[in-house]
């Protein structure tokens, strides 16, 4: 009787021992014997890769091939700064932040991930890469254990964010001294070779924290044009890629395929320059904003994929705001704006004068995003209310908007780099914004873009975003057309992957699900 | 003909010299500033202060004439300089992508060889036969497509439909074969009509017709006789395509994918990368001038006349001709 009692606590306890074990274990016995080809990067024509975080643009990335990780991730959906490596961060005044780093973690060569690693990852990358060094401003960096302390020169209100960055990542420093052509992360596979063209082989990491990953092996293709990409699926070369939105009735409605479809909140929009000729005028300028038709724009030239827009902002973002937004198209209240303010066709050759002046406008796009058939568009609305119109099509837009020398121009922007907008907002409406091609200045939101610089409380920042879009509506200067949506492809069959998977806002984590059925 | 050579070597640096100023000055004066073009990657305009810096750092402000003598001085101490937009070494840049030129160049030169020299014989041999008229059309297909046409009809048909070569040419141990096929087809149209060309105006020589009379086999007449006559042709035209070849058949290598020079000029053109820009067309120029050199070499080893007359030209006749006389 005894022993069958000894033997029953046993058995409980060992049963509560395995129990408790299989709580704590992260792993999950989830690897097959399948492999994955894929896309990485949408750089056209560009050659060239590197793996080194300070150097910017190149299309292999580190995080979008697997290898490593960001401290920090953003939600899909919502945009909200998620912990990742790290399990939480605090502001513990304006110019410190104080980071917990997860424990458990491993690089990919088995050390183990601390505070001073992520230290000496981040120390490099905000010395040696401009644009994320810039956006940091850091002080100095501290290490404790798995506390991770971050100061700051100024205050930069949105530092977990720039730590989602895909160059902002955690590797191992100290194992090897040149990062170009790879490096150990912590992510769920390991970099196995590439070739001179930036192609990679990559296998499972078995030791990855958050269980095992479940395809094998990994092949990612480098610097593939769109229609190469477009290509390479059809013949069963590629399981996933991003494609262009002309591509897409090849795939629509295949049994072969799945199109995947998400909002970048990348806005399409023309520049009104106040500061040149005929739409210095006012009166001009608001006419143009009800001449265009969103709705034949987005038919006609984008086939429909997208939405039309009033607003700077997609409706499924936090600065979006229904109550705001600028008129929509009215083909003949823009007309009797026009005729009011004393433009009338005083020859009968179908187009406007003014003071015996012909109104001339034109038109400065760049060969992307399908401007110059945009561009083509535009130039038969204006037709429409009577404005005689040119195009011109720049290949360096910047330097010809910067001379200031166009009446209307086309311009895409992402609005929510980072999951925010102040990188939209500040280079394009403060008075000092880089990509202010209009030079419109207003104090106002000049002080609240300021404001928003320090603020990190994210109700303030978003109602702040609101107030800037009500003055940048009544400006005329900016009139902003749709919001295109953006598309990948995936085999039928596969299954993990998630709508923006490969986009450089997206949380690319869920790589080691992966699963083909 | 060591003379020659030598002489045609030395003319080798100041085509170079020229060809590279002409480059850089063309460069220089096109449109875009190459530090706006890398801070603008992102898709977002960059501050005026960050381009100022950028232009700094890679001397940018620097006249034309400074930025060339700098660039001629580091290509004296061996050193190409360094890609603006990689951060690489414009050399290591370089090797990276010339091997799979050269491989590209000699398999479709084999290939558009293999291809071109039997059919240019038979079609020579039965002159107006239904098979000359047959390869006629076909060349005419051939010969009448556009580079990059050709290639996606491949790509669409090898490819996408039959699956039997990669549609992506790069990171693929088959990769090369789409390029190459799609060169074969567009160059030996024109090796072909060449060829069959050359064979019927040499078959038709007195000294053929007086074999024809002696009873010596046709066959014989073809290989020992006409065909040899027909090389130096046919070593022009190969040196022209092998220069043309390995200086990169940019349309080609970006339908294909296929990671050659072409590509890489191109890329170097589009983002104003003057360095990379500068070491490829340097690299080019000296390519032209040794190919040519070797056509030149070969053309007169199959050709004594040609041999006779290079050495006459370059001195070596005078000292034939004296040696000739105290004999």
């Amino acid at each position: 009787m005894k022993r069958k009692k000894m033997l029953a606590v046993l058995l409980c306890m060992a049963m509560l021992c395995s129990a408790l074990v299989g709580c704590g274990s992260k792993k999950e016995e989830g690897g097959k014997d399948i492999e994955f080809t894929m896309s990485v990067g949408n750089s056209n024509t560009t050659s060239g890769f590197s793996f080194d975080p300070a150097v910017d643009y190149l299309s292999q990335k580190s995080v979008t091939t697997g290898i490593a990780e960001t401290l920090f991730v953003l939600n899909d959906d919502t945009k909200a700064v998620e912990p990742h490596l790290a399990t939480g961060y605090e502001q513990t005044d304006d110019l410190t932040w104080v980071i917990t780093i997860r424990d458990g973690v491993t690089f990919s060569n088995g050390k183990a991930l601390d505070a001073a690693a992520c230290k000496s990852a981040l120390e490099y990358i905000f010395a040696n890469n401009t644009r994320l060094g810039t956006m940091a401003d850091i002080a100095s960096i501290e290490a404790d254990g798995q506390i991770l302390t971050l100061k700051t020169n100024g205050i930069v209100a949105i530092m977990p964010r720039i730590l989602t960055e895909v160059n902002a990542i955690i590797f191992d420093t100290e194992a090897s001294d040149d990062y170009s052509g790879g490096v150990i992360g912590t992510g769920p596979y390991i970099l196995k070779s590439v070739d001179g063209d930036g192609n990679c082989e990559l296998v499972r990491n078995d030791n990855y924290w958050q269980g095992t990953p479940v395809a094998a092996k990994i092949h990612t293709k480098a610097n593939l044009d769109a229609a190469a990409q477009t290509l390479a699926l059809q013949s069963g070369e590629l399981d996933w890629a991003g494609i262009q939105t002309s591509d897409l009735p090849l795939f629509e409605n295949n049994p072969d395929y799945e199109v995947l479809t998400y909002n970048p909140g990348r806005v399409y929009y023309l520049y009104l320059n106040p500061g040149y000729t005929f739409t210095e005028d006012p009166a001009v300028r608001e006419a143009l904003t009800c001449a265009f038709d969103r709705d034949a724009i987005l038919q006609g030239v984008y086939g429909g994929r997208g939405t039309v827009t009033t607003s700077i902002f997609p409706d499924f973002s936090e600065f979006y705001d229904s109550s705001l937004g600028q008129v929509g198209y009215n083909l003949e209240q823009a007309k009797k704006i026009l005729a009011d303010a004393g433009y009338e066709d005083t020859d009968n050759d179908g187009f406007i004068e003014k003071d015996g002046e012909k109104v001339h406008l034109n038109i400065t796009c760049y060969s992307g995003n399908s401007f110059p058939v945009l561009s083509e568009v535009l130039q038969s609305m204006l037709k429409e209310i009577g404005i005689e119109s040119d195009i011109v099509v720049s290949d360096a837009i910047v330097d010809d908007l910067n001379k200031g020398e166009y009446n209307i121009a086309t311009y895409a922007y992402n609005t929510l780099t980072l999951g925010d907008c102040y990188n939209y907002l500040n280079p394009v409406f403060h008075t000092d914004g880089t990509s202010n091609f209009t030079g419109f200045s207003d104090p106002e939101v000049d002080a609240m873009l300021d404001e928003m610089k320090v603020t990190s409380d994210t109700a303030k920042r978003a109602e702040l975003a609101k107030k800037i879009q009500e003055k940048v509506y009544e400006a005329d200067q900016h009139l902003f057309l749709l919001h295109i949506q953006r598309y990948n492809v995936v085999r039928k069959g596969i299954t993990g992957i998630t709508p923006m998977f490969g986009s450089d806002n997206a949380n690319n984590f869920i790589f080691w699900k992966f699963d083909k059925q | 003909m060591k003379r020659y050579i030598a002489k045609r070597l030395l003319w080798l640096i100041p085509v170079m010299l020229m060809i590279s100023f002409i480059a850089f000055f063309l460069m220089y004066l096109s449109p875009g500033d190459p530090a706006t073009i890398y801070l603008s990657q992102g898709g977002d305009a960059p501050s005026a202060e960050a381009v100022a810096n950028l232009r700094q750092e890679l001397g940018l402000n620097d006249s034309m004439w400074v930025q060339y003598g700098r660039w001629l001085v580091n290509l004296f101490h061996g050193d190409l300089g360094t890609s603006i937009y990689t951060g690489n070494a414009v050399a290591h840049e370089i090797a990276a992508y010339f091997p799979n030129t050269i491989r590209l160049t000699l398999l479709a030169t084999v290939m558009t060889l293999l291809l071109s020299i039997p059919l240019g014989i038979i079609c020579a041999v039965r002159e107006n036969g239904i098979l000359d008229n047959i390869v006629r059309v076909i060349n005419f297909f051939f010969g009448s497509l556009p580079g990059f046409f050709a290639a996606l009809m491949l790509i669409y048909f090898l490819g996408v439909k039959l699956r039997w070569l990669p549609t992506v040419s790069s990171g693929s141990a088959k990769g090369i074969w789409m390029p190459a096929l799609t060169l074969t087809l567009t160059m030996a149209p024109a090796y072909i009509r060449q060829i069959r060309a050359a064979i019927i105006q040499e078959l038709e020589e007195n000294y053929i017709r007086m074999a024809k009379a002696r009873g010596i086999r046709e066959r014989m007449i073809l290989y020992h006789g006409a065909l040899k006559s027909v090389l130096p042709s046919l070593f022009t035209i190969i040196g022209m395509n092998v220069g043309h070849l390995l200086g990169g058949t940019a349309i080609i290598e970006i339908v294909c994918t296929y990671q050659g020079l072409g590509r890489l000029a191109v890329n170097s053109i589009t983002n104003r990368d003057y360095p990379l820009m500068q070491g490829f067309v340097l690299l080019m120029a000296g390519i032209y001038v040794l190919v040519n050199l070797a056509v030149d070499i070969l053309h007169a080893y199959a050709d004594p006349r040609v041999k006779k007359r290079l050495i006459a030209e370059n001195g070596g006749g005078r000292r034939y001709a004296k040696k000739k006389r105290i004999l």
